[in-house]
């Protein structure tokens, strides 16, 4: 039998592809469905009705099981198995009532069934009430998807760039594995001789995650300043964190306080991956500091290093993205080394330079999406 | 059987019902024969496919006599029965008759 293709003059309307090997039975749903409005899509055999799936992207299917050759089960398998036609929904016609061939077509992706003989009134009926869910579906998930995009770039509006403080001197690289990214960096300009660096990387990727970035910034800006020494900054945001995540929330953090002036570099650490700090024209090597974690504990201890340094000596703060591959294997404390080896490399590279050749080397050409990735270097 | 039946059924106008009528005793008429031929040829597996697909198409009309005589076949046919057959097809075959008179003399 050959296959029966109709298309309607209305553009707008919604289309149905109805696949029945009884042209009785296809004339008749044709009918009852133009007569409301749609476009009736028409195919008496499955390999046609795939076909026509796949280019027309009808708004739902009305498929019958018992066909010869390809059957219905066999259909919907192949579409479902399909990108162009995985999200129509598909309502099958059976005139089989028994339960395991209705939980049969429920398994292989159909969202519904109906029993021949049929009224074409109950069609209609089934048809309308998958239309609007599939639209409610499709509304839910585009605004969904705009908020994530939301989420990214307010996220995004919140990571400070080197053109935003020419005097801070660093470069970085950031990369989010999802639309809301666990890592963070932040640059607090203290007073003129003296800069904050803070760099986070929380628990979780999800959209809660990037509350958490909104309230550490906000807490960066209470705390970091003339009045506190860096320890008692981060146990400020601590108290505070303790108190408002969630009790599976935590953060590991490192915030680097450069005074200029002094030439004092302090640097606490919270359960973070060591810095690397690299004096002009030296090798580079890590300053070890053990400390907990950032909003766990309310009697959480940091560890704390106070270094003397000169012009021109650079600072490496990373995430442990940039270090760790599940996929590769590559544990962290084999991925530092990695780090410290290709780092021994850039000491003559201009700053703004070595985040992308960094990334570029340790990952042989784009990082793969395992983890977010944020690398700050710093140059006193 | 009469053709005028679909047009209540269906809530549909006396052409339509009339195209939908001549639709399906043109596939009726196939039907029977496909089954003749199945009952020559003992092959219940074809005489059940073709049961199936009559019970369907005229229940979706409204002509429930039809689609039980077809349901009764069908039944039949899947438990690997022929007996009793010729009996249905008679009726069916008689039901087709009627169809047909009603499409000639509207």
């Amino acid at each position: 039998m050959k296959a029966v293709y109709r298309e309607s003059d209305m553009a707008d309307a919604y289309s149905i592809l109805v696949v029945d090997d009884n042209l009785l039975n296809l004339k008749l749903i044709e009918k009852v469905l133009t007569k409301e409005g749609y476009i009736a899509l028409l195919a008496d055999n499955g390999p046609d009705a795939r076909r026509i799936a796949a280019q027309e992207h009808p708004d739902l299917i009305l498929l019958d099981i018992e066909m010869p050759g390809e059957d219905g089960f066999d259909v919907i398998k192949k579409l479902k198995n399909d990108a162009a036609t995985v999200t129509i929904p598909v309502l099958f016609l059976t005139g089989v009532s028994k339960v395991d061939v209705k939980l049969k077509g429920f398994e292989l992706g159909a969202v519904d069934y109906i029993v021949k003989p049929f009224h074409p009134q109950e069609v209609l009926a089934r048809v309308r009430i998958h239309l609007k869910l599939s639209i409610a579906t499709n509304s839910l998930v585009q605004d969904q998807a705009r908020k994530l995009r939301q989420v990214t770039q307010a996220q995004n509006a919140m990571l400070p760039s080197p053109e935003d403080f020419p005097d801070a001197g660093f470069s970085v690289f950031y990369l989010p594995l999802e639309e809301a990214g666990g890592d963070f960096y932040d640059i607090l300009n203290i007073s003129n001789q003296i800069t904050g660096y803070f760099l986070a990387d929380s628990s979780g990727h999800d959209i809660g995650t990037s509350y958490i970035t909104a309230s550490v910034k906000a807490l960066l800006a209470q705390n970091c300043n003339l009045v506190y020494s860096p320890i008692e900054s981060m146990r400020m945001i601590n108290d505070v964190l303790v108190e408002i995540l969630p009790k599976e929330k935590y953060l590991t953090a490192c915030y680097i306080h450069l005074n200029r002036g002094t030439r004092v570099m302090t640097l606490v650490n919270a359960g973070h991956p060591p810095v690397v700090y690299m004096p002009k024209g030296k090798k580079p090597f890590f300053i070890k500091g053990q400390g907990d974690i950032l909003g766990m504990f309310a009697d959480a201890t940091f560890g704390i290093k106070k270094i003397a340094v000169n012009k021109g000596d650079r600072f490496f703060i990373y995430s442990d993205g940039l270090v760790e591959s599940t996929e590769k294997k590559i544990s962290w404390v084999a991925g530092v080394k990695g780090l410290l080896s290709i780092l021994e490399g850039v000491g003559k590279i201009d700053l703004s330079d070595i985040p992308n050749m960094l990334i570029s080397r340790l990952f042989n050409g784009k990082p793969m999406s395992e983890d977010d990735i944020v690398l700050l270097c710093i140059e006193v | 059987m009469d053709f005028r039946n679909i047009e209540s059924f269906l809530r549909v106008d006396t052409n339509e019902a009339e195209e939908l009528g001549r639709l399906l005793a043109d596939t009726l008429a196939s039907a029977l024969e496909k089954i003749r031929r199945g009952l020559r040829d003992s092959d219940v597996e074809s005489i059940s496919f073709v049961a199936h697909s009559i019970k369907g198409a005229s229940g979706n009309l409204g002509f429930k006599r039809l689609s039980k005589l077809a349901a009764a076949m069908e039944t039949r046919t899947r438990a690997g029965r022929l007996d009793g057959l010729e009996d249905l097809l008679l009726e069916m075959q008689h039901l087709l008759e009627q169809l047909e008179g009603s499409l000639s003399g509207k």
